[in-house]
């Protein structure tokens, strides 16, 4: 927010509709999640309050932690993946001309398809029976098959996950470097920078603001993935690729499970704040101390 | 430190009709305090870009040293660079940022060697109290001391060039920088170029002073040389506050064209407005009328003020201490002149 | 300047060749009928046919899926940045009390997984009788856009220097023109990058889209979603389909690619 701000409490005419709208489509559910979350519901007549018995029953159940472990590991792989790949391929790519800009165009194409098409396309694309990548694999020698072998399952959701959304680090990386002075580049070739120093303490400083911003996004919505394992796997082989939000998914709407799905939410929900709180203060407190 | 030498040099943009610098010769000498005036879009840039390897020049030869420079690129001229804003490596202490260019590649020296050097260059800016501060730490005044100091650091440096270094910090810290910088240069006799638009930064700075205008180096000499006789009409033009004055011989009194004569056959004579003096009507050769009048102090008790004039269809300045009011007529008595035709110097008078 | 090293350009050659292969592979089953599909593997379509491009135009199910997307796609667009506006503007440019608070408390809606709400927002569009309507997904969808769109804007606006506002007010203009005529159109990357994100959360969402939708208001990603379950397979129609959904993505980049650098740069994404 900027500094030079008028002390004005009449400026909540102007927050007013958000927060309408922000608590319609927000609180009331939210609450609605809460309240379930402490009772239990046999039909929408009969229910008990439990107090914090399903939040027990959840951090217990195996089949819960099972995919709480998953989540974490696929997490970290796409972490770790995405975010060098998304710097390399942001300094790789041209300043200006039109080349520039179909490359921003092609990059930014995977963002804007719904994500069950992902899905698709990458079922379309992996099929060992007619996918390009499924058939060229076998003709190698390599007997890939995503839907039986729970590895290859992984490696595809994988690498669809980074087809997805690498591009959202590697557009925030190039719109960061773009912010580089050139007068810091011609500095460091005259000081005698090698390639990596000119990285590491030319560019990388520099765009630290949207990596942190990068590596909390694609943390959160990582955490979140429901629909293109979904579609690819289902959650398959076995249990092998059901994330948290399968799980959940599974559990309010396919059963019914209204108590346990309202707890799993909350853990869930509270999770993701946290990890995010403890990622960005663990970022910023860095900051201060410099 | 080195000897710089441009043999001919001269840079056009590809599939540009003109050169955005035209060839030059230039020899600056070791351990001097050179510098490049010239407004912007002069080429001062361009030229300072050719220096440090930038931008390679499509015709010429660059000499440091007698070591054939040309294209190669900068970090192979073992040249350093102050901006117009402190760059500096942002995530170091401001020890580790003076020390970089002596820990890279080519450079390597021992960490005694470092140490020392590095306390040496902190004491002659003195910034030594500030050696463990984070480089993001401290005021815009001391971001641009230590980009000086990491220009310095290389005790070997062939040339430290300076762009306009004194842009960024505030006014009354100007002057202080401006003296640590020339007290550096002496102390450590390193070769600098100094490029500006500020006529006072080049003028107090520099031994040599290079004056630029659309490519073109005009004049090359002493500050007082550049500001007294100026071989060009545009450099008394742009010296000076205001800049000289210029009348069209046809245009002056009988009497005084006649002293002309004979002086290279000026078109123009041209003089700064403290080479002249006023007198009451009939008192001198060239009349004129008082239009405006600033009073820019006093001096031994005497105002003194700087007067427009009138004379004639021309408008001149003059400095003077004598009371006057506007719509006053006077004479000037032109004390010291400069005579050019097409715009270059062909004569003077008064000046030794 | 040269900081694109040569290796990082063959591993953006790489990317973007990554990138490509399985939209190509997209393209070419859509181009080829379910029997060719089955029988052989072939890198070019030897026998294409735009069958499953004149199914989907003319199968109302499949156009009548898209439109249904493309209103609340439109309708949570329109919604969230005329809300976010003035919310905007006044985070931008006054303290009030709780501003802080109420500025991170929208942004922690950002974070919410959507899987949370599927039950409560069922629940709630069914019992003020939106649920199968365009608007129960607009505003559903509002829960992430709203939030969002306030940060983009507020990132913006807060580079625009109050002066502005003071010259206005000096030169007698109302407030209301001072907004519409003045600081909109000053706005104007932030508004494009805005939409950007809007429709980019809207148009590729499907779990709250198949979940407040029935029969009526069925959006084409869960129309997708069904076909395939149902008849088996019908890849051709399916890859033809996933095409149509790619496209309205690349336009809405080409349109505002200049302005979705700047506000990356600003990290509020």
């Amino acid at each position: 927010m900027a500094q030079n701000r008028v002390k004005d409490n009449r400026a909540w005419i102007g927050v007013l509709p958000v927060l309408l709208i922000v608590a319609f489509s927000g609180v009331i559910p939210l609450m609605t999640v809460v309240n379930y979350s402490v009772q239990d519901i046999l039909d929408f007549n009969t229910r008990f309050f439990v107090g914090l018995e399903w939040y027990r029953e959840t951090l217990d159940d195996p089949r819960f932690v099972d995919a709480f472990l998953r989540q974490i590991g696929f997490s970290a792989a796409v972490l770790i993946v995405e975010i060098p790949l998304g710097i390399i391929v942001a300094r790789g790519m041209p300043t200006d001309g039109l080349r520039a800009s179909l490359l921003l165009v092609l990059l930014a194409t995977p963002l804007l398809i719904p994500w069950n098409v992902v899905g698709a396309i990458w079922q379309i694309y992996a099929r060992p029976d007619i996918g390009l990548l499924g058939v060229t694999l076998n003709e190698l020698g390599i007997a890939f098959n995503y839907t039986s072998e729970p590895l290859h399952a992984w490696l595809t959701l994988l690498a669809m996950d980074i087809w997805h959304w690498t591009s959202l680090v590697a557009l925030l990386a190039f719109a960061g470097l773009t912010s580089v002075p050139a007068a810091c580049y011609q500095a460091a070739e005259l000081d005698g920078a090698s390639k990596w120093q000119v990285f590491r303490f030319v560019e990388l400083p520099r765009l630290k603001g949207v990596l942190v911003i990068a590596v909390l996004l694609r943390l959160m919505d990582s955490f979140m993935i429901y629909t293109e394992p979904f579609v690819l796997t289902g959650g398959g082989p076995g249990n092998t690729t059901t994330f948290l939000s399968q799980y959940l998914a599974t559990m309010a709407v396919g059963q019914f499970d209204l108590g346990p799905a309202a707890a799993f939410s909350i853990i869930y929900f509270l999770f993701i704040l946290l990890f995010s709180w403890l990622f960005y203060t663990s970022v910023m407190r860095d900051e201060d101390r410099s | 430190m080195a000897r710089i030498r441009l043999d001919n040099v001269g840079f056009t943009y590809p599939g540009a009709d003109a050169a955005t610098l035209a060839p030059l010769s230039m020899d600056i000498s070791h351990g001097e305090a050179f510098s490049l005036l010239g407004a912007s879009g002069a080429g001062k840039t361009t030229l300072l870009n050719l220096l440090s390897g930038i931008l390679q020049p499509t015709q010429g030869r660059i000499f440091l040293d007698d070591v054939d420079v040309t294209g190669l690129p900068g970090r192979d001229r073992n040249l350093s660079q102050v901006f117009q804003f402190p760059v500096l490596y942002q995530s170091m202490t401001v020890r580790e940022n003076l020390a970089f260019p002596l820990t890279t590649r080519g450079s390597r020296r021992n960490r005694a060697d470092i140490e020392a050097r590095v306390n040496a260059v902190a004491d002659e800016l003195n910034i030594g109290g500030i050696l463990k501060r984070s480089a993001k730490g401290i005021s815009l005044f001391e971001k641009q001391l230590v980009a000086i100091g990491r220009a310095l650091i290389r005790p070997d440096v062939s040339m430290v060039l300076l762009d306009e270094p004194l842009t960024a910090v505030e006014p009354s810290v100007k002057w202080r920088l401006r003296q640590t910088l020339k007290q550096a240069q002496q102390d450590l006799g390193v070769t600098m170029v100094y490029v500006t638009h500020d006529q006072t930064e080049a003028l107090t700075f520099a031994e040599r002073v290079a004056v630029l205008a659309n490519g073109y180096i005009l004049q090359t000499g002493t500050p007082d040389d550049v500001y007294q006789n100026p071989a060009h009409e545009f450099v008394g033009h742009f010296l000076g506050s205001p800049g000289m004055n210029f009348l069209p011989v046809a245009d002056l009194p009988e009497s005084l064209q006649q002293r002309v004569t004979g002086m290279g056959d000026p078109e123009r004579l041209g003089f700064r407005p403290e080479n002249a003096a006023l007198g009451l009507p009939n008192t001198f050769d060239l009349p004129g009328v008082v239009h405006s009048q600033r009073i820019l102090g006093t001096q031994r008790g005497e105002v003194i003020s700087m007067y427009g004039l009138q004379c004639g269809a021309h408008s001149v300045f003059v400095r003077s201490s004598m009371p006057l009011a506007v719509g006053d007529p006077v004479t000037i008595d032109l004390k010291r002149w400069i005579g050019f035709r097409d715009a270059i110097r062909v004569g003077r008078r008064g000046a030794e | 300047m040269n900081r694109s090293s040569r290796v990082s350009r063959w591993v953006l050659l790489g990317y973007c060749v990554y990138l490509v292969l399985p939209l190509y592979w997209l393209l070419t089953m859509a181009l080829r009928s379910n029997a060719d599909i089955a029988g052989t593997f072939e890198l070019l379509p030897s026998n294409p046919t735009f069958a499953n491009f004149a199914e989907i135009l003319t199968n109302p199910v499949w156009y009548q899926g898209f439109v249904n997307s493309l209103s609340y796609v439109v309708l949570n667009t329109l919604i969230s940045v005329s809300v976010a506006l003035p919310a905007a503007y006044v985070f931008s440019r006054y303290r009030f009390l709780g501003d802080r608070q109420l500025f991170f408390w929208l942004l922690t809606n950002r974070m919410a997984p959507p899987a949370v709400f599927l039950l409560p927002f069922f629940q709630l569009y069914s019992s003020i009788g939106l649920f199968d309507t365009p608007l129960a997904v607009a505003l559903a969808h509002c829960l992430f856009t709203v939030p969002l769109s306030v940060w983009i804007l507020e990132g913006f606006m807060s580079g625009v220097p109050t002066e502005i506002d003071d010259m206005a007010r000096i030169d007698g203009h109302s407030f209301w023109f001072f907004f519409t005529r003045i600081f909109l159109p000053i706005n104007r990357s932030a508004i494009g990058v805005t939409v950007f994100f809007c429709f980019m959360f809207s148009w590729v969402e499907l779990l709250l889209a198949r979940t407040l939708t029935g029969s009526e208001a069925k959006p084409i990603v869960v129309v997708m979603t069904r076909t395939v379950s149902a008849s088996g397979m019908d890849w051709g129609v399916l890859a033809a389909a996933g095409v149509f959904t790619v496209l309205p993505g690349i336009l809405v980049v080409w349109f505002v690619r200049q302005h979705l650098v700047k506000g990356f740069a600003l990290g509020r994404v």
